[in-house]
This record gives C-alpha cells, sequence and structure tokens, in this order.
C-alpha cells in the first residue's frame, strides 16, 4: 500500500516537473529547422520598416538589481523601450535570460558552453572571438550593409574603420559593434586643490614636482587634525589594476596610468618597436623604469601602504585621506560626490599631468568599441537585431529616462560621438560666458545629454563663471545635474585643454594563442610588477620576467599580433 | 565536576578562554559590523568611516528595504525552497537509510548501492553537463531545480550519517519487535525514527542551511531575477562590478549603486531565518553527530 504511496508522490513530482517546461523554456525550443539563409531579397531591404507579421526575438538583456527607474507597473520585459520597438517594428522580445551586471558575462558564458544561445545577444571582444571560433554566430555582413541605418554607418566611420575592423573575421562581419565616447579612456590626475592652495605648492608639471606634492600631502598634515593620516596618490584597489592594458582600455580607477604615460612607458599596450614591429609595452626598459621610480614612491610611503589590499580605494576619497589619484573624467559620479558630501571644501580638481620629459601631455588612449551584437546562427531573422539598433539611434533623445533607465532597451549599444564629452565642455563654458545661448544648441540630437546641460547649468554654477573651485558651484540645487556638470566642466577640461600626444594601442582585441595563454602571461605580469613596487622584488627581477613572458607564449603571441598589424 | 586548582592548571584555563573568546569574536564581529552598517548614514558607509558603532544612526535603510518588492520575493523563494527541500530530505533520508543499515546477508543489493551513492557524492559531470540536464527536464525557472539538484548532491551525507545511527541502535530492540510480528514498515515509522530523532534533526538542520544559503544554482538554472532565491539575489548586489568593462549608463549610474547600507540591512534580514532556526535544533545538533560517529 505505501508503495502505491510512494509511487504516486514520484509521478507527482515528474508531472510538476513537466508542466513547467512549457512556461520556461519557450523562447530557444521554437522552431529552428530553418537554416540563416533569409528572405532578404524578395524584402526590400528598409532599416526602419515593420515587419509584416509580428515576429518574436529572444534576447539575453543586463537588469541592474538596483535600477529602481521603472514606474507604472512597467516590468524589465514590459516598458517604454519594448512597447516602442513592438510598434514601431512589429517586434516582440522575450528574455531568454537576464543577469545583473556582475553576472551577466557568466551567464553568457554558459549560454556558450552548452550551446544554448539566446536569438541575439551584447557580448564583449573575449566572447565574440569564442563564437566566432565555434561558429556559433550568423555572418552579418550583408545585413549590415542593407539594413544598417546612415545614422548608424556615420558613428562607425567615424571611428575610422577600428569598429568594423574589430567585428570582421575572415572577411566576414559577425557582429554589430558600439562606437562610444573617448573620454573613459584618458587618466586624468586628480588633486585636493585645496591641499595644494593651503601648502602653497603648484600643481605638479613633472614627475619630480609629483613626488614633492604627494612628500608635502604626506607629511604636512594638509587636512589640519594633527594626525598622521593623509595618502599622497591612491593605489588601486582589489577591482582595478595598475595600468589600463589593450584589452581592457578605459575606466581604470586609482591606477598609476598617469605616472607610466609620462615617463613614456606603456605597459599593458602594443607599440611598433623600434624596427617598425609590434612589441608588447610591459616587456620594454621604459617600464622597468617607471616601476623603478613607483618603487621608490611606494618605499619613501608617497602611495597609499595599502594599496592592492583595499577592497575599495574610493573609501579614502570620499573621507579625506586621500590628496590625489588617478581617475577618468567621470570620477564625480564615482566618490568625488560623496567626498562632498561629506566635506563641501574638499575641493577636487582635475588635470592633464604629469608631462613628460619634453613637457607634452601623453596619456593612453582606449578603443571606442567595446561591446557587440551577436546573432544566433539560425535564427530566421538576424535583420530584426539590426532593426532594433537602428529604431535606438532614431528615437533615443524621445524616451523619458525618468520611467526606466535607457539600459532597459533591448540589445542596447551606446552609439554615441567619440567627442561627446569635450564638446559638453566646451558648449557650456560658452553658455556660461554669455557667447552663446542654451537654444544654440538644441539641435544637436547626436548629443544626447546636453539640451539638458546646458539648460540647467546656471542653476548650480555659481560666479566667477570661469572658476570651477568647489566654493563656486551649488551641488545641492541639483546633485544630479551637478555631478554631470562637474564632471564635464572639472573632469572633462585636461582633455579640453591640453594638447593631448596620445598613445593608441596597435590592437585592442585578442589573438589566438591569447585564448590559451593571455590569463596566465597576465597574471605573471600584474604578480611581478606589484611585487616591484611593493619592494618584496628586487627591480632586476623585471629582467626575468621579460624572459619568462617570451618564453611562455609572449613570443609567439608578438608573432600573431605583427600579422594582423601587418595585413 | 572536580577542578584542580593548581597554578599551571588557571593558567591553561586562562589562555584557552582567550583563545575561545577570541575565535567566538571573530565569528560574531562580522554580523555586528554589517548590523551596524545598516544603520549608518550612506556617506559614512561609502567613507569607511563605520566599525563598531553606527554613525549618523538611522533607519533609512529598512525604510528603503520594506519597498524593494524583489527583496520579498525573492525570499518567499528561499522559504519555498527550504520547505521543500528539508522536507524531501527528511522523508528520503529515514527510508533510504533504513534497508542501508542491513548487511548484505539481509539486502543483497546493498554493496552495490552504497557504492553507487558514494560514487556521486566523489564524482560529478560538472556544471555545464548539470545545466544541460536540468534544462532538458524542463526544471529551468522551477524551484524544483533548486531543491532537486542541491537536495541529490547534500543528501547522501546526511544518509551516510543516518545509516551509522541506525546500527548503533541495540539490534535487540529489532529483534524484539519482528518476534511480536511487526513488518519492516512499522519497525522503521515507530521504532527506528522515534528513536532518531537527534540524527534526523541534525541532517534536516543541514538541509535546512543549505538550502537557504546556496547561491550559485539560483544564477545558473533561473533565467530571470523574479525566479532567483535570496541568496542569489543578494549575490548580485554585493559582488562588484569592475569598472573597465562598465559602460556609460552604469558608471553614471555608479553613486547609486554603491548603496552598501542598504545591502547591509539586506544581508542581515537574510540571516535572521538561520538565526532563529538554529537554537531550536542546536539541542539536538552536538549530540546527533557525536552519536553518528561512532561505530561498533
Amino acid at each position: 500500500m505505501l508503495r502505491k504511496y510512494l509511487f504516486l508522490l514520484l509521478f507527482a513530482l515528474v508531472l510538476v516537473a513537466c508542466s513547467d517546461d512549457n512556461a520556461g523554456s519557450e523562447p530557444n525550443d521554437g522552431d529552428e529547422t530553418e537554416n540563416g539563409d533569409t528572405e532578404t531579397s524578395s524584402e526590400t531591404a528598409d532599416p526602419f520598416s515593420a515587419y509584416e507579421e509580428k515576429i518574436t526575438i529572444a534576447i539575453g538583456q543586463e537588469v541592474d538589481p538596483s535600477d529602481t527607474s521603472l514606474q507604472d507597473g512597467d516590468t524589465p520585459l514590459d516598458n517604454q523601450y519594448t512597447r516602442h520597438v513592438n510598434e514601431n517594428l512589429n517586434i516582440e522580445v522575450e528574455h531568454a535570460f537576464t543577469a545583473s551586471p556582475s553576472n551577466y558575462d557568466q551567464k553568457v558564458s554558459l549560454a556558450i558552453a552548452s550551446n544554448d544561445l539566446p536569438d541575439a545577444m551584447v557580448v564583449g571582444p573575449v566572447e565574440l572571438r569564442q563564437l566566432v571560433e565555434a561558429d556559433q554566430i550568423a555572418d552579418m555582413t550583408d545585413i549590415y550593409e542593407n539594413y544598417a541605418s546612415p545614422a548608424i554607418k556615420e558613428i562607425i566611420d567615424s571611428s575610422e574603420g577600428v569598429a568594423l575592423e574589430n567585428v570582421t573575421f575572415d572577411g566576414k562581419i559577425m557582429a554589430i559593434p558600439n562606437s562610444q565616447a573617448s573620454a573613459d579612456g584618458v587618466h586624468n590626475l586628480w588633486i585636493r586643490k585645496d591641499w595644494l592652495d593651503k601648502l602653497g605648492l603648484e600643481p605638479p608639471e613633472t614627475i619630480e614636482d609629483f613626488k614633492e606634492v604627494a612628500k608635502a600631502f604626506v607629511e604636512q598634515d594638509p587636512d589640519g587634525n594633527g594626525q598622521d593620516d593623509t595618502i599622497g596618490l591612491a593605489g588601486p584597489d582589489t577591482t582595478n589594476k595598475l595600468y589600463a592594458n589593450f584589452l581592457e582600455s578605459t575606466n581604470n580607477l586609482y591606477g598609476f596610468d598617469g605616472i607610466f604615460s609620462a615617463l613614456n612607458a606603456y605597459p599593458g599596450y602594443w607599440l611598433e618597436g623600434d624596427d617598425g614591429q609590434p612589441v608588447y609595452g610591459s616587456t620594454l626598459p621604459e617600464t622597468k623604469e617607471a616601476l623603478s621610480v613607483l618603487r621608490d614612491m611606494y618605499s619613501e610611503g608617497l602611495i597609499d601602504p595599502e594599496m592592492g589590499v583595499r577592497e575599495d580605494s574610493g573609501e579614502s576619497v570620499i573621507s579625506g585621506n586621500t590628496g590625489m589619484f588617478f581617475g577618468p573624467f567621470w570620477m564625480p559620479y564615482g566618490p568625488i560626490t560623496d567626498a562632498v558630501t561629506n566635506n563641501p571644501e574638499a575641493n577636487w580638481q582635475s588635470y592633464g599631468l604629469p608631462l613628460n620629459a619634453n613637457g607634452e601631455y601623453t596619456p593612453h588612449l582606449s578603443t571606442t568599441t567595446t561591446q557587440f551584437v551577436v546573432v544566433r546562427k539560425g535564427y530566421e531573422h538576424p535583420e530584426a537585431a539590426m532593426k532594433i539598433l537602428n529604431n535606438l539611434l532614431a528615437n533615443e533623445s524621445e524616451f523619458d529616462p525618468s520611467i526606466g533607465g535607457p539600459g532597459y532597451y533591448p540589445l542596447r549599444l551606446v552609439y554615441a560621438p567619440a567627442d561627446e564629452m569635450e564638446v559638453t565642455t566646451v558648449a557650456l563654458r560658452e553658455v556660461l560666458a554669455g557667447t552663446k545661448e542654451p537654444e544654440d544648441f538644441y539641435d544637436m540630437p547626436a548629443y544626447k545629454l546636453l539640451k539638458s546641460d546646458v539648460d540647467s547649468i546656471h542653476e548650480i554654477k555659481l560666479e566667477p563663471y570661469d572658476n570651477t573651485d568647489i566654493e563656486h558651484w551649488d551641488p545641492e540645487a541639483n546633485l544630479g545635474q551637478w555631478t554631470r556638470a562637474y564632471s564635464a566642466l572639472v573632469g572633462t577640461a585636461p582633455l579640453v585643454d591640453n594638447e593631448i600626444n596620445g598613445v593608441m594601442s596597435l590592437i585592442y582585441s585578442q589573438t589566438e594563442t591569447m585564448e590559451d595563454r593571455w590569463v596566465n602571461l597576465k597574471k605573471l605580469e600584474d604578480e611581478t610588477f606589484l611585487k616591484i613596487i611593493m619592494g618584496t622584488e628586487p627591480l632586476d627581477s623585471f629582467d626575468q620576467f621579460v624572459e619568462n613572458w617570451n618564453s611562455q607564449g609572449g613570443d609567439q603571441i608578438t608573432e600573431e599580433v605583427a600579422e594582423v598589424v601587418n595585413k | 565536576m572536580l577542578r584542580s586548582k593548581s597554578l599551571s592548571s588557571k593558567i591553561a584555563d586562562a589562555v584557552l578562554i582567550s583563545i575561545l573568546v577570541a575565535i567566538a569574536l571573530t565569528c560574531v564581529l562580522p554580523l555586528w559590523y554589517t548590523l551596524s552598517l545598516s544603520f549608518s548614514s550612506k556617506t559614512a558607509a561609502a567613507a569607511g568611516a563605520v566599525a563598531l558603532w553606527p554613525v549618523e544612526f538611522n533607519f533609512n535603510s529598512y525604510q528603503q528595504l520594506l519597498q524593494d518588492s524583489q527583496f520579498f520575493k525573492s525570499f518567499w523563494i528561499s522559504i519555498q525552497r527550504v520547505v521543500l527541500g528539508a522536507g524531501l530530505n527528511f522523508i528520503i533520508v529515514p527510508l533510504m537509510a533504513y534497508p542501508l543499515s542491513k548487511t548484505v546477508k539481509d539486502f543483497k543489493g546493498r554493496n552495490v548501492l552504497m557504492w553507487t551513492l558514494i560514487f556521486t557524492m566523489l564524482f560529478n559531470g560538472g556544471l555545464i553537463p548539470l545545466y544541460l540536464t536540468v534544462k532538458a527536464y524542463g526544471l529551468m525557472n522551477s524551484v524544483w531545480a533548486l531543491v532537486l539538484v542541491g537536495g541529490a548532491q547534500t543528501i547522501v551525507f546526511n544518509i551516510i550519517l543516518t545509516i551509522n545511527f541506525f546500527r548503533n541502535l541495540p539490534s535487540s530492540l529489532e529483534e524484539a519487535a519482528l518476534v511480536d510480528g511487526a513488518g519492516p514498515w512499522y519497525i522503521l515509522t515507530k521504532l527506528f525514527i522515534p528513536l532518531s530523532i537527534p540524527v534526523l534533526a541534525t541532517v534536516s538542520l543541514f538541509s535546512i542551511v543549505y538550502h537557504w544559503n546556496e547561491f550559485l544554482y539560483g544564477l545558473i538554472f533561473m533565467t530571470r531575477e523574479e525566479f532567483y532565491p535570496l541568496q542569489t539575489y543578494i549575490q548580485q548586489l554585493v559582488v562588484s562590478v569592475d569598472p573597465s568593462t562598465m559602460t556609460e549608463d552604469q558608471y553614471k549610474r555608479m553613486s547609486e549603486l554603491s548603496n552598501r547600507t542598504l545591502d547591509a540591512a539586506k544581508i542581515f534580514i537574510a540571516m535572521i531565518p538561520v538565526l532563529v532556526v538554529y537554537p531550536f535544533l542546536q539541542k539536538y545538533f552536538i549530540h546527533g553527530i557525536t552519536l553518528g560517529s561512532v561505530k561498533e
């Protein structure tokens, strides 16, 4: 009798399990019978036309759990953006999966490894390469040529071919690239100007000056609390790097990028050697020289002694212990807002310093293409992904971000002119100086936030308008707009005012051997350099590192890079 | 208990007590820190100014937490998971442990079955095959994926613990019951289970804590946040994003993102159920493990 019950129980379990099948896995089990041959010829290639019959596209979507902007019962799957796509293009968006920003890459890797791909999704350069090698994604060459809107083509072409180069494999375009503002690839020097003024110092022009300022910040008690608790230069925390590299060329917070580039060292970048062949910047003598400078600074206590072990170096910026750090223009979006809330006199200013021996500002520059939309091989409507992106760029300014952040747009890639921030800075200055009216900037739709920037600047900036010190701002009037305006007028100022002799990497993507070897080579590099700076290994272990690096695959990778570059 | 009062034993006591206090503190302080973080102001938390006491004491995080509907959805999913998972565990463990506690003489296939179980403890197919299996069974986005996969992986240990406990029960008890005409079902339900409450409480506690704390399967088998159990929901909040992979939108929202006080409040609330269950089961807990560990 009881055995019968047990059997019934098991049977019930199986039933429950099966009944969920229909609800859970609808997106991908659709008809996969048709192959990549789309009926593009029978249909006229119109980038914006709606489908006659409703089609569905199951995508991978990043959803930020702390984003609370959705209003009125909207969901990540049903909001102003998905409705717009549905009405304009007759495309029904479904979610094959969603994940938070911190887990999205993991979900993508799982989808790739299990060959359980959504119809379309946004991926990074490493995943793109894996997908191409495993032959899992559709060839987008014809679709890009026939369906990409003129506006997207214009922005992609403005990258001088770099964007398309990143997605071209054996002459075929395998993904749709993004193209974004380049300002976040330059790492400026941020300084507490109130500390400089108090100690009677000037912003440091050279590495020698820089050391003096750091020394003064550490030793002369600039915060005046009588305690020996100040840090000259912040160092990277556990999530950041010593310097940005060719694969992650943007947004390195609290690194030493500015010091390396002032010494003409570009570790992590592929450079042209003396013989015209590619070399890896981390293996060059300039890098060794820069490491010895950093090593001396660390041993003199000018760099945060807890670098590399802190969970968040922003903490000491907010608490008012740090005097200088390197970071991109948008740091007001990061710790500086909290720093100013904490201490309204914390006058963080940004400079294109220090300069190199010839008095030039020579930061390393980033790639403007970091993300790609790929379409699963076998999906019947690969052009739908392109149409969704065309629709985004054509209508982006009409959406209201206060009822749902832009991240909810399906397959969203950032398309922005490369000079977006610099143009904003110049526009704000002209409006403040009175040489132009806000209305003069209304007709620039590619610069999405420019209108609200020029309209609100008088609300938060106090006179004198040409002085950006913190006492001439009113952050409390509109903290959101203040953050943006401060990022433009202070953070971006070095990019507008300096002549930038920037250095690009020869490539910004992986080659074949890197897939197997790069993780280990990178680890070798990071560990060796960190130990050299912190003084636990002698400077000359750098030479051993170069030898190991070459023998553990570096030679082969250099050859591959040369092939790519000389092609 | 008699204690000798010699100096050396006093010193030994002092050393032992201070070591134990130190160990206890390392367990309690993180909880206490999380609690005081959750009551501090946002700026103080971001500046790292909070240590043992809240700075600028307030309830803002808890007020915000009440408006977070996903937190409570996930909380409910975790409750379901624990009830189903621990319930199944409670049913299956004695059912399997009883026959397996017999010798090969009584139960012919015993060793084969036992080794099959142990094999699954030592080896598994890896994450991707597991994912494909769960998908093929149609369990994606179902709480049963969490209950069954997690349960199957932890139950073997619980069964072995219970087998050892059953074997320690006096065999004359069972013989007496047999003589009086009891069948195996009767012996299990009326004799073995009531006698084995300590070990069953212990394995239930293992199961409850496991199902409550496990987050990885939630991340892998659930395709949308609305299906996440609580710990998966919390994991995605506290793992920081590498800024070099951030896009424009993300860093523009970073000042909102770094809300450590709210995260601390969520973590603390999420700890409460286990903290509440523990004292009730703890008296069986220590008893259960040690009893099962001695084999005759």
